[in-house]
């Protein structure tokens, strides 16, 4: 009999799944961002794909900001690096920083935001009051406050999750600069869903108040949490490249960001080295706008009525 | 009762063999299969029917109010004897608020939150009667005295407004451009039973007052038995049985009409609800072959599950169904086309 | 139905919420006062028995069942079940025995089940929260078991659906299975069919009527329409504006009301009529006022036709104006019945 349960549910989970996959990538805006996206993805994942180990100064193949050419498909830098290697070495880094610090912002904004708008009252406008003050916080300048406090207290070379000092610095600030947005939205997702009687309902069955913010609202915020999700991971990218370029990364494990301020530091605009400022951006832009489409195709899918032009 | 004019040889609205459908992800399902009715002017006609039955897509057809995956895909309206373009949106305008006009249920969602109801009774008085700004709001608060709402509440805005007067302002915006039929979606629905029986005395005051002709889309029998001269039962998207209201509720013929009557409770007659009618109404996907009722009624036949009964008439109304239809008792026994 | 006991009390109930002030008000000390959405309510429920409330929006009708089914605290008065104080009672483990023989019924089906929930889950979600079975073979019986007796068979069918996959009687009977699952002693039906079609709610109140027969469970049944109420309850309570103004058998209140509110809610009420029944529809003028300022003395008195001078400055008690049949008036027996219709010209 459990079996019957158990089977049930995973059939009605199946369904959804494939239902949703099927009206997600009717979007036309869909397929490019999936399409984009899975390409990074695979490269982030197995750069070893397209390219060898990331080439230092020291192993560098090719002469000084040379042009692209048959070896060097996007050229070198001023060390004579094959720009390629760079940029494809920085996909792991530029994405696997904001995927993070999209997952630390979702989790603390969700939380959050849920049990703002759950227990309303004194809980809601004192946690109100932190997430306001972490809205406007600029990330830049938290940036550069707490970078030093914590290369101080950890140590230059030291890695934390496989990331160098720097990197993880700009992994919490964006987290921590981030979160406030999502936690507003779910908030006020968790107040009108609060009203429905199903949650009186939840609660007349016995439900426990952690239980019922688990069991019955969390669920019907995924599609929230997931669309929105995807926007703050295109806001993330952009918001590591910049403060990468303000020198906060790391040339050891060089992001897109990191790599663009390299580019410029080295003169490569007044060199007409395009492909060196070139290459990151694009790559920039793509990732970003993926991830901006993806959100947006979520976003419809779950709510076919917001969207007036089709 | 009603002002029926025995000069008005042409119906004030002639409903010809109608038939809708919608487009569902690529699958034409059938709404209202060959509706046949007539509205003289002043008369007072209830649709009557549940969820699935059409009553609301019929209304909304007279009006060239269809939902853009409807589709006519059969018959014709006609207005004073002439074809209305009820498909085309723009051709329907100058129809709209000037000659039908419709109360919707649920005004809450019908009234702009922004805009004082004044101006937006005044709007559709500018719009199709060409009045001026000045003109127009002196109208709408003739209307507002009519509907029951005093005139120095016409600055308010809707949310400042009870149910029940907001449903008033709704009915002052249908009678504002002068309409000759007005189509009362369930106007009452959402009220309580002080409020609608308010609204319900309004519209039959303004009916007689003037001589408006009405139809009133309803799922309450009792709402019908109060207020209108004839009722059309619709199920699965067809009329079912018509006639006078007094006829009906009398002597009603079709199974399902008889239903629908029994299980409205009867306080000074001891009658309670006491027969549930077993299965669900049908939904627009699942129809059941020959006549729609034939998996929920208590007397059909063999006949019933093979063919659809026509609309013919019995007596001083209309029934569709294979009781009383003109085949041998033979054919309806042994299901013989 | 031979019933030994109350299985509810309620005693002076009332529940005040207050209005928010703005800033200025809280740093000047001003009070904004406060809706009175139940104003002393008494009411006794027999086991078994199935008592009606009648009333309008604004009459307090829905927060009495939410108050019985403890969504929302009392601020005054006691609320008895089987003979113990549930009052000031509130913690998710204390009130686990009393939801465990308390539970509801709601409005609209969509809107009470999570869209995300099959229907067994739906349905066993109770027996989960208040550790009611101790392994998952007890679980499917007993939700097989509910389902069943709400009407849907084979319940395994229905296992796995989801509820928009169901069509409105469907659902309700779900929303109705997940309250007997516990199988309880009361149940709160609020406005349980108001939603369905007109074909299929003989169907859901049959099933109460059943469940009352054969398990003794005890219905309060709130709902706007007084011949609905009529037709499935033993008694009548009906409530204005945060009390109750009458109450009494159904019969009693149906056909021989006493309080110009419940004569009003009937003439209104429409219906099939014979020829001999020349009237039509009645309508009481003006609207129900606000709970934040109910009027002095009688609450009705200004909308009631027959109000005096008395009505205007002191609240009428509740009068016994037959065997079992109370009404809040201060017009003798049987004057109200008799006095000038309650028409609006």
């Amino acid at each position: 009999m459990t079996e019957l349960i158990a089977e049930s549910r995973r059939r009605g989970r199946r369904l959804a799944i494939i239902d949703f996959l099927g009206r997600l990538l009717e979007r036309g805006g869909a397929w490019v961002g999936v399409a984009a996206l899975t390409f990074f993805l695979v490269l982030a994942a197995v750069p070893g794909l397209l390219v060898g180990p990331l080439e230092t100064a020291a192993t560098a193949t090719g002469d000084f900001l040379a042009a692209p050419d048959g070896q060097h498909l996007l050229g070198t830098d001023e060390a004579g690096r094959d720009v390629l290697n760079l940029v494809v070495h920085g996909t792991r880094i530029s994405l696997t920083i904001a995927l993070m610090s999209t997952l630390i912002s979702l989790i603390l904004g969700t939380t959050v935001g849920i049990t703002s708008g759950y227990f309303g009252g004194r809980i809601d406008t004192w946690l109100m009051r932190i997430t306001d003050f972490f809205f406007i916080v600029p990330p830049f300048v938290l940036a550069l406050v707490i970078a030093p406090v914590f290369v101080e207290v950890l140590g230059r070379g030291r890695e934390i999750l496989g990331f160098r000092t720097s990197l993880f610095v700009i992994l919490v600030v964006i987290g921590l600069t981030s979160w406030s947005f999502v936690a507003r939205i779910i908030r006020s997702q968790t107040l009108s869903l609060g009203q429905r009687s199903f949650v009186d309902r939840a609660r007349v069955a016995g439900s426990s108040d952690a239980s019922i913010m688990v069991r019955h609202i969390l669920p019907n915020l995924v599609p929230q949490i997931a669309a929105n999700g995807a926007l703050v991971v295109a806001g993330a990218i952009y918001t590591e490249t910049a403060l990468s370029f303000i020198g906060l990364g790391d040339p050891l494990q060089p992001s897109w960001g990191t790599l663009l301020s390299l580019a410029q530091r080295a003169g490569a605009a007044s060199a007409g080295a395009w492909w060196y400022l070139g290459a990151p951006g694009v790559c920039v832009l793509t990732v970003a706008l993926g991830f901006v489409l993806l959100g947006n195709a979520l976003d419809d899918t779950f709510n076919p009525r917001r969207r007036v032009i089709p | 009762m009603s002002n029926l004019s025995q000069k008005d040889t042409v119906p004030l609205l002639s409903v010809e063999g109608l038939s809708v459908e919608y487009n569902v992800k690529g699958i034409p399902l059938p709404a209202i299969q060959k509706a046949s009715f007539e509205l003289r002017a002043g008369e007072a006609v209830a649709l009557v029917g549940e969820s699935g039955s059409g009553k609301t897509t019929t209304a909304m057809a007279i009006a060239g109010l269809l939902s853009p995956n409807a589709r006519v895909s059969g018959g014709q309206v006609r207005y004073r004897g002439a074809r209305l373009p009820i498909d085309d949106d723009a051709a329907m305008r100058p129809h709209r608020w000037s000659e039908t006009s419709v109360i919707f249920q649920g005004a809450m969602n019908a009234l702009n939150p922004v805009h004082r109801i004044v101006k937006q009774i005044a709007e559709p008085c500018m719009l199709n009667l060409g009045m001026s700004r000045e003109e127009a709001t002196a109208r709408a608060r003739k209307l507002l005295e009519l509907v029951g709402i005093s005139a120095d509440r016409g600055s308010a805005y809707p949310h400042e407004l009870s149910g029940g007067m907001r449903q008033r302002v709704m009915i002052a915006m249908a009678l504002a451009c002068r309409p000759s039929i007005v189509i009362g979606d369930e106007p009452t629905t959402a009220l309580d039973v002080i409020n609608q029986a308010q609204i319900l005395k309004l519209l039959v005051e303004l009916r007689s007052k003037f001589n408006l002709a009405l139809i009133l889309i309803t799922h309450d029998l009792s709402v019908v038995a109060e207020t209108c001269d004839r009722v059309m039962i619709m199920y699965a998207g067809e009329i079912v049985e018509d006639g006078e209201v007094a006829d009906i509720f009398a002597a009603p013929k079709h199974p399902y009409t008889r239903l629908l009557i029994e299980s409205i409770p009867d306080p000074a007659k001891g009658k309670r609800v006491l027969h549930p009618i077993p299965g669900d109404p049908p939904t627009l996907l699942r129809r059941p072959s020959g006549c729609a009722f034939h998996t929920r009624c208590p007397s059909s036949l063999p006949i019933c599950t093979a063919q659809v009964p026509q609309l013919e008439e019995r007596g001083p109304g209309r029934v569709a169904c294979h009781l009383y239809s003109s085949l041998t008792h033979a054919d309806k026994v042994l299901a013989r086309d | 139905m031979i019933n030994i006991g109350d299985i509810l009390q309620l005693e002076n109930l009332q529940v005040r919420f207050p209005i928010q002030g703005g800033l200025f008000d809280s740093v000047l000390g001003r009070t904004q006062g406060a809706v009175r959405a139940i104003d002393g309510v008494d009411l006794t429920i027999g086991r078994g028995e199935i008592v009606a409330l009648v009333g309008e929006s604004g009459s307090g009708k829905t927060t009495v069942g939410r108050v019985i089914t403890k969504l929302v605290q009392p601020t005054g008065g006691i609320f008895l079940f089987d003979g113990k104080d549930m009052t000031a009672l509130q913690g998710w483990s204390a009130l686990r025995p009393y939801r465990r023989r308390v539970q509801m019924i709601f409005q609209d089906a969509y809107q009470a089940l999570n869209p995300r929930h099959t229907v067994f889950d739906a349905v066993a979600e109770p027996l989960r929260s208040l550790r009611m079975v101790t392994n998952d073979d007890q679980l499917t019986e007993r939700v097989s078991e509910a389902l069943s007796t709400a009407g849907l068979n084979p319940p395994q069918d229905f296992f796995a659906r989801f509820l928009h996959e169901l069509s409105g009687g469907q659902r309700q009977r779900v929303v109705v299975a997940g309250a007997l699952v516990v199988k309880p002693d009361l149940i709160v039906a609020d406005e349980p069919v108001s939603m369905l079609d007109v074909s299929i709610r003989a169907q859901i109140l049959q099933t109460l009527l059943d469940l009352r027969d054969q398990q003794n469970l005890a219905l309060l049944f709130i709902t706007h329409d007084l011949p609905l109420a009529w037709s499935i309850a033993d008694r009548i309570a009906v409530m204005y504006l945060g009390r109750i103004v009458e109450i009494g058998s159904a019969d009693d209140i149906t056909l021989n009301p006493q309080h110009p509110y419940t004569i009003a809610l009937r003439d209104a009420t429409p219906r099939v009529r014979d020829s001999a029944d020349g009237g039509g529809i009645q309508a009481l003028q003006g609207e129900v006022p606000s709970a934040a300022r109910v009027p002095k003395g009688c609450r009705f008195h200004p909308r009631c036709p027959l109000a005096f001078d008395r009505c205007k400055e002191q609240e009428p008690p509740t009068i016994e104006v037959g065997p079992q049949h109370m009404s809040a008036c201060w017009l003798p027996n049987g004057k109200a019945k008799t006095g000038s219709s309650t028409a609006t010209p």
